[in-house]
């Protein structure tokens, strides 16, 4: 395997042991919290995987970003695999902000959608345009015209990043503010901070290891295809 | 109510997401491992340069 290959397996390893820390130290280290002020007070310890989810969602959807500007200006087969790679992770994170997200609504909030509510319904988009990229990357035959019709809709799903990220500081209506920058106002303890950061880091290295090892993957399928095509040829001759 | 059937329930979904990833990614890397290097046996190194 490349070197590549052998760094992802180490983050990889490194970030799902911290996430796995992150959400012991969630559990048994983070303090409760005020009781009249949360409907379901023990559901707010979802969000240290689901803040950390988002962030990485959205580092997914700016690889997306680099590969499909990369593709329309270069055409090459790395603009290529920065877009298969950022859908991927794009729909994992992605998905995992969707499924924590509406189940600790339920339990906050009675509800588990507000479709009056920006942040939610921009970021329902986001995922379902990585969804999309993925079922038309799996379903449509490879050439030039699909990859160019991917890209144009990878650089759609990226202009709703900014709008999704900055929603709940231009049009709050029930999704929480931004908690790291307005900690105080959101009145979350250090120990929370500190857990929630150790989740940041930790999904970041997950994150890193995961983009590292689909991206192998995506280029030894390109290799694959290419002996293929050599066995192919040398059949027929 | 507290939360803590709902808490549970989001856990258990995300480790599943991510455990479903990583074996489909390992798995995917070992089946692609195996089958490049039976593609690479019959080639001849010429041919694959």
């Amino acid at each position: 395997m490349s070197s590549a290959g052998t760094r992802g397996k180490t983050l990889t390893a490194l970030g799902l042991t911290g996430a796995a820390a992150t959400v012991l130290l969630g559990f048994l280290w983070a303090p409760e919290v005020d009781a009249e002020a949360w409907k379901a007070p023990e559901a707010y310890r979802i969000l240290f995987w689901h803040v950390p989810f988002a962030w990485s969602s959205f580092l997914a959807f700016c690889v997306l970003f680099v590969g499909s500007v990369t593709w329309y200006t270069r055409r090459s087969d790395m603009g290529w695999r920065l877009i298969c790679t950022g859908s991927d992770l794009g729909l994992l994170f992605g998905l995992g902000v969707v499924i924590s997200g509406p189940i600790w609504g339920s339990a906050e909030w009675g509800v588990p959608w507000d479709w009056g509510d920006l942040r939610l319904n921009t970021y329902g988009l986001l995922t379902a345009v990585a969804l999309f990229l993925v079922l038309a990357r799996n379903s449509q035959p490879d050439g030039q015209d699909t990859r160019d019709t991917i890209a144009a809709v990878g650089l759609f799903g990226f202009a709703l990043v900014p709008i999704t990220a900055l929603a709940t500081t231009w049009y709050q209506e029930r999704h929480p503010g931004i908690i790291i920058i307005e900690s105080e106002e959101a009145g979350l303890a250090p120990e929370i901070m500190m857990v929630l950061i150790l989740g940041f880091v930790s999904f970041f290295l997950l994150f890193a290891g995961f983009a590292l090892l689909t991206d192998t993957v995506h280029q030894m399928e390109s290799r694959l295809g290419r002996l293929q095509r050599l066995l192919d040829e040398e059949a027929v001759h | 109510m507290t939360g803590l059937t709902e808490l549970a329930v989001v856990y258990f979904a995300l480790i599943g997401l991510i455990g479903v990833y990583v074996y489909r990614l390992f798995s995917r890397l070992a089946d692609l491992d195996a089958r490049m290097a039976a593609a690479e046996d019959v080639l001849s190194d010429d041919e694959i340069e």
